[in-house]
């Protein structure tokens, strides 16, 4: 068998960097809106993977009924966020001031009850979307996808909106005054309850989103939740809880170290590897890459 | 003091329970003579849903046409369904209550190696025979002894040995360029049947002078296939074969034909175009060749009997009629059916002798059980997918395994 | 005192009755719901005294499976099979432990870090071929036969032995465990978890007072591990999936935290109802789970035990009377 970098020569290298690009901003697309969830409220909804899941059983289901993708997109965020809100009524709101242990296993029982539940209503074998553009574009001779390209150009729009929010508007200071010390923003009549709510419901409807967007490269059933959902708690717990770029670098490390293993090495070497950074990163930041100790 | 007392009601709730099931098992719950239960072990729950309904389907047509015909021994045919929540222990639990509590005379089913290789040992420990529905490697040889072929254990599903030679010599004659080597990239998820299918691919290919330009494993919660997509489409081999059965298959397809990885090659798999998997890929599915034992296209009047009684037993079922599942799981039980009835008794080892060298027309063609190995020797099609439905375009005949070669049973 | 012996007591009589009936069904039944609650009871020490919580739970007893069912198969005189799954899941909680244990580090990160360890641990199952049969996982696991040999043709040759001795094994460990969360230790542990500033204060270190409540826990799970495998006859990989790791959790919360025996009974009796519910509603068992699941830690914060507990008029005037 031939050295890899010699089957392909000349695009090697930029094809590695775009596997990069993709596969941090998939991955990144996936996490942001548990990390939301975990940046404000401090806790983590395990029932998040399931949230992607139905955003993308909603988008494919919308567009099979005749919309246009990115209508079904939004939907999906509409739909999972009114779910959120659903969630945060009923379950999440008498477990606020509990131990973390409830709320995980709250949205675990939920979790599990949407699985189900997917596969009773829509039945076990799943689903698909295609994406709304099949075109391959030519980077320096690479083929890459165009919709990976937009998926990109999504999860940067979508970390900008993030930062203005919650750096140049009011709901953004109020959102940072929670995180920061609870007791003192209540002393200054902040609604700390209410900020929980909108941030859960914000992080439900992103999930959603996201969901939907990824669907057309993934495998479309009720258990597409599981994976998905343990690969964004790893890019929260090696970014760790300081800015907006710990997710960024947690998904770099999760998403993009093993990319670039994989093409340099192979797969084998590239799931180990992987892992094996993960766990050096926690022997040396045990609470994250960026953290405010 | 709290806690004293959460402890005595937790005790007394465990005693009640204990009394009531030691009263219960004083009786057997099935206590009824008069009817032929048989087991069927359906993954209901979990990630091989899909493969469980299929087989319970299929299963309920069985039980529907031999009961029209008189049951089985003169008695009605009732099938217990077990759900295996798709876990080899959650199999081996309900074998063993089916067998124990249910007292049922046969068991069919099963959705992963693991779960078959979990009630193997359950089933010829209690001597009742055991049909698995899954195709892959053998299961048949006794444990301990893989020289000896087991009297409790039937593979209803073809092996690798029985597809993957026919199958290659008619992929190179479509495919090879001529003059060159035919060359072949084999990629596939990363655990035991996977690896052992592509190894005895190897072994063929060797054989008949086939290069393999690569053989690659990924685990099989791998979510971005990316740079195996591109050194598959560096490589340009003239067959790419994908051994990712379930969820992991669709995702790597979903992505390849994004970047157009199908417009370069032709692509085939082994056990990752099932019926519930070309669902989820929806149009990636389209122009792949796979082989399998069943297609609801197959023309034989068995067929079209099964497809008709499908129809009317399902009618709201999506995936008319059924995938390869449904139909093994039914031919599994005419099968069996047919085996009792020559051997006039439940009798586990005159059970044996009536399936050694049974024939029987089954949707999927002419059956007949091995008595060397007791795997079904079964007709094999080659076919290609087209609008996600099966369209048989070789049939590469009858096929048998070579003794008891490759037995999976330590 | 006397009424640990008499639970103690109490369990081995049910078990020799399970035995007399010679019903091998329900032997296994038995033996897979005592060892799971066993865990359930180790878990409970660690989260409920020393409010570890640990997502990863089951890896110590996915770890006990393996090995026990290695050793097993191999030949290995049975009780190494144990020692070497308590031997690599202690130091592998002392690893991680080490990393999570440290005041910086969030609980719910230590708690993902565990599930996050599980879950590569169950890969590293997958993909060894030769070693534990890869995802086939290893099957056909024997009973290792205690008196089995010497007494042939009675209950004792189809593994009741064995059972017999599983639950020897389960009431003493279980008693074992109730005994040094009331020990001394066991106000330490409490005091660590009330408040980590104080406990360091008084002159504990919080951070070893965690490594060995951790390491006791994790050591009686493996052996739960290792004592249920017999009765199941295959390790698979799925030990260390999400599921069991849930699970184990469900138990201790369902059961009442900081009881020891609260969560053992509870797996106990889910483990006989599971079946019973299981086949009559099979394809909506799931489903019902999840959503009393969120019922009851929404509602009945205490558990099912508690919640019954107030529901007894008996009890309540029982209590009234303690109380004053």
């Amino acid at each position: 068998m031939p050295r890899r970098h010699e089957l392909y020569p000349m695009s090697f290298t930029t094809g590695v960097l775009l596997d990069l690009i993709s596969s941090v901003s998939t991955l990144l697309l996936a996490a942001l809106g548990l990390y939301i969830i975990y940046g404000v409220m401090r806790t983590i909804n395990m029932a998040h993977g399931e949230f992607l899941m139905l955003g993308a059983y909603t988008c494919s289901i919308v567009h099979d009924a005749g919309w246009n993708f990115w209508l079904s997109a939004l939907a999906a965020a509409v739909v999972v966020g009114l779910l959120g809100a659903i969630v945060e009524r009923f379950v999440l709101r008498s477990l606020y001031g509990r131990n973390d242990l409830s709320t995980l296993l709250a949205t675990w029982g939920l979790s599990m009850s949407l699985i189900e539940g997917t596969r009773l209503l829509f039945g076990p074998s799943g689903r698909f979307i295609d994406p709304p553009t099949s075109t391959v574009i030519s980077v320096s001779g690479t083929p890459f996808p165009l919709y990976s390209l937009i998926l990109l150009l999504i999860t940067l729009l979508l970390l900008a909106m993030i930062l203005y929010i919650m750096y140049r508007t009011k709901a953004g200071v109020i959102m940072r005054a929670a995180v920061e010390n609870r007791d003192v923003a209540e002393g200054f009549g902040i609604k700390v309850e209410s900020v929980y709510r909108w941030t859960f419901i914000a992080g439900s409807a992103l999930a959603g989103l996201s969901g939907a967007l990824l669907a057309p490269a993934a495998a479309v059933t009720p258990q597409m939740g599981i994976e998905y959902g343990w690969r964004c708690f790893l890019v929260i717990i090696t970014g760790g809880f300081g800015s907006l770029a710990s997710p960024v670098l947690g998904a770099v490390i999760v998403g993009g170290s093993k990319s670039v293993l994989n093409s340099y090495f192979g797969i084998t070497t590239s799931t180990i590897g992987g892992l094996s950074l993960v766990l050096l990163v926690l022997l040396i930041r045990p609470s994250g890459i960026v953290s405010r100790s | 003091m709290k806690n004293r007392t959460t402890k005595k009601v937790w005790f007394a709730v465990t005693l009640i329970t204990a009394i009531l099931y030691l009263a219960n098992c004083r009786q057997p719950t099935a206590g009824d003579q008069n009817v032929f239960l048989i087991g069927v072990l359906a993954p209901k729950t979990g990630f091989m849903s899909g493969h469980g309904n299929s087989i319970e389907s299929g299963a309920r047509v069985a039980e529907e046409y031999l009961n029209s015909r008189g049951g089985i021994l003169g008695k009605p045919v009732r099938l217990v369904i077990a759900d295996t929540t798709s876990e080899p222990a959650g199999a081996a639990e309900r074998a063993r209550e089916l067998i124990q509590r249910q007292h049922v005379k046969l068991l069919i089913g099963t959705g992963t190696s693991a779960s078959t290789l979990a009630v193997i040992p359950v089933a010829t420990e209690a001597k009742v025979p055991f049909i698995y529905s899954l195709d892959g490697e053998l299961k048949t040889c006794q444990s301990g002894d893989p020289n000896s072929v087991s009297h409790s254990i039937w593979g209803s599903g073809f092996t690798e040995r029985m597809i993957v030679e026919p199958f290659l010599k008619h992929l190179a004659t479509r495919f090879s360029t001529p003059g060159k080597p035919f060359r072949i990239y084999l990629i596939g998820g990363d655990y035991v049947y996977p690896r052992s299918t592509n190894g005895y691919v190897r072994t063929v290919a060797e054989r008949l002078g086939y290069q393999i330009m690569a053989e690659e494993y990924s685990d099989t919660a791998t979510q971005d296939y990316s740079p195996l997509i591109r050194r598959i489409m560096a490589a340009k081999p003239d067959l790419l074969i994908v051994t990712n059965p379930g969820a992991s298959g669709v995702t790597f397809m979903r992505q390849a034909v994004q970047i157009g990885l199908h417009k370069d090659m032709n692509i085939s798999g082994f056990a990752t175009f099932d019926q519930e998997a070309i669902d989820a890929m929806g149009t990636a599915s389209e122009g792949v060749f796979c082989v399998n034992r069943y297609s609801n296209q197959l023309t034989n009047p068995e067929n079209q009997a099964f497809v008709q009684a499908f129809r009317n037993m399902f009618p709201n079922q999506p995936l008319l009629p059924g995938p390869t599942a449904a139909a093994g799981a039914y031919g599994s039980l005419l099968v069996a059916a047919k085996a009792f009835t020559l051997a006039g008794t439940t009798d586990p080892e005159k059970f044996y002798d009536a399936m050694g060298n049974l024939e029987l027309e089954l949707p999927q063609g002419r059956v007949r059980i091995n008595k060397q190995n007791n795997i079904f020797d079964q007709p094999i099609y080659i076919m290609q997918i087209k609008n996600q439905q099966y369209s048989v375009i070789a049939d590469l005949g009858m096929q048998t395994h070579p003794g008891l070669e490759a037995c999976s049973v330590q | 005192m006397k009424k640990r012996l008499l639970f103690t007591g109490g369990l081995v009589l049910l078990a020799v009755l399970a035995c007399a009936t010679g019903d091998s069904y329900l032997i296994a039944l038995a033996g897979t719901a005592m060892t799971f609650g066993l865990l359930a009871a180790s878990v409970d020490f660690a989260l409920g005294y020393c409010g570890i919580l640990n997502l990863g739970s089951a890896l110590p007893f996915g770890l006990g499976c393996y090995f026990m069912a290695y050793g097993l198969k191999a030949g290995w005189f049975w009780p190494i099979g144990i020692l070497a799954g308590v031997i690599v899941s202690v130091s592998l909680s002392l690893v991680i432990g080490y990393m999570g244990f440290r005041r910086s580090v969030a609980q719910i990160q230590y708690a993902l870090l565990g599930l996050v360890l599980s879950l590569a641990i169950e890969q590293a199952a997958i993909r060894s071929y030769d070693l534990a049969g890869g995802s086939n996982g290893i099957s056909n696991v024997p009973t290792p036969r205690i008196i089995g040999s010497l007494v042939a043709s009675s209950p004792f040759s189809e593994g009741a032995d064995y059972f017999l001795l599983v639950v020897i094994c389960v009431a003493a460990l279980l008693m074992i465990l109730k005994g040094m969360a009331e020990s001394h230790f066991g106000r330490v542990m409490q005091c660590v978890r009330e408040d980590e500033g104080r406990a360091a204060a008084l002159g504990y270190n919080p951070l070893r007072v965690k490594l060995v409540a951790s390491s006791i826990a994790v050591a009686v799970s493996a052996v739960a591990g290792s004592l249920y495998i017999p009765f199941i006859g295959i390790a698979q990989p799925s030990l260390f999936g999400v599921t069991p790791n849930m699970e184990v959790l469900v138990l201790v919360a369902l059961g009442g935290q900081r009881t020891i025996l609260g969560p053992f009974l509870c797996a106990v009796v889910l483990k006989f109802l599971q079946f019973e519910l299981g086949s009559h509603f099979e394809n909506v068992y799931l489903l019902i789970v999840g959503l009393l699941f969120i019922v009851v830690v929404v509602r009945l914060p205490g558990g099912i035990g508690n919640t019954l507990l107030s529901l007894l008029p008996v009890t309540r005037s029982t209590r009234k009377r303690y109380n004053e």
